[in-house]
């Protein structure tokens, strides 16, 4: 059985990461099908050169193999809301919620209240920021990008918006003048709790990929 | 070549089938499998395998593995625990629907 070369499939592998797929747990097994037909049109007798085989193959397949990658990001989207759901029911979520909650219900009856409204406008701000930091400097591989760990950044995204859109916005300055402070309470720990628990499911998939690709990792 | 639309709703059944009578198999094998099973009757295409394999695994039915093969890196798929027992269900609820599917269209044949 002849196998194709590390030039071969590297090949493979760039040119398919020039056709837009750009995450390794995808791309990964496209470049295993498309090395194993070639393989297989090689075995079966074709012998031209890799590179027309790989063309005529190419333009036979390449929409059927790209139309794998934007469903991919459906199955992607789906597995992150799943885990999201899964953990905001469990045990360790609730008590996360609580000691939030908790913590800044008590840090109310300590700070004079204008300096804990703005306590709490800027406490989602440092986490998100925290965070932020977080992801970017543990989260990306150098080798390697993995789908669900950078698309759970989408999610990040747009809490840091809904922060920043609640926070600077009428609602919250309505909410400050007329001393609601255990609504705003309450708001700012579902912020902060989102963040969180995103930051755990992150860590989750981190930790995921690194048993799935420990060979190679 | 049969009418592929017909085997559609049947693939993710056919894989968990596949699956469970093989350990672990990765994308390319599972197409090869079936063309050789269907003696080149059934042609699994990348666009409809892939997709059902990710959605599989994002459901939890199955588990990937990494392995460097052959100068690449080859993924291969294998059942959970919650994937065996859905490839029961599965392969139960096309056997359901192959009966019907027989009483209607050779009602004779279910009699005998």
């Amino acid at each position: 059985m002849q196998k194709l070369s590390k030039e071969d499939i590297a090949f493979i592998d760039t040119y398919l990461k020039n056709s837009d797929i750009v995450f390794s747990d995808i791309r990964i097994e496209m470049v295993d099908h498309v090395a194993s037909e070639i393989e297989s049109i090689i075995n079966e007798g074709d012998n031209r050169d890799f590179y027309y085989i790989f063309k005529d193959y190419m333009v036979k397949n390449k929409v059927d193999l790209l139309k794998d990658n934007h469903k991919y990001y459906k199955a992607c989207d789906k597995k992150i809301l799943r885990a999201l759901v899964k953990n905001v029911f469990s045990i360790k979520a609730v008590f996360i919620l609580i000691t939030t909650f908790l913590s800044l219900f008590f840090l109310n009856k300590f700070l004079e209240l204008n300096l804990f409204f703005q306590v709490l406008r800027a406490l989602p701000f440092v986490v998100f920021l925290l965070f932020a930091g977080v992801y970017r400097f543990i989260g990306r591989n150098k080798n390697m990008r993995f789908s669900s760990i950078e698309r759970i950044a989408i999610y990040f995204i747009l809490i840091g918006q809904i922060i920043n859109l609640y926070f600077q916005g009428l609602i919250f300055r309505k909410m400050v003048l007329s001393e609601q402070s255990l609504q705003i309470t309450i708001v700012t720990s579902f912020l902060i709790f989102s963040l969180v628990l995103l930051m755990q499911v992150f860590f989750q998939f981190k930790k995921e990929y690194h048993l799935k690709y420990k060979s190679v990792l | 070549m049969v009418n592929s639309n017909l085997y559609k709703g049947s693939l993710t059944t056919i894989i968990l089938k596949l699956l469970e009578e093989h350990d672990k198999m990765y994308g390319y094998e599972i197409t090869q499998k079936v063309k050789e099973l269907t003696k080149g009757e059934l042609k699994i295409t990348e666009g409809a395998l892939y997709p059902s394999l990710h959605k599989l695994e994002a459901d939890g039915l199955l588990d990937v593995e990494v392995v460097k093969v052959d100068n690449r890196l080859r993924k291969y798929y294998k059942l959970t625990e919650q994937g065996t027992k859905e490839t029961v269900n599965k392969l139960s609820e096309l056997q359901d629907y192959i009966k019907t599917m027989q009483a209607l269209v050779s009602p004779k044949l279910i009699l005998e």
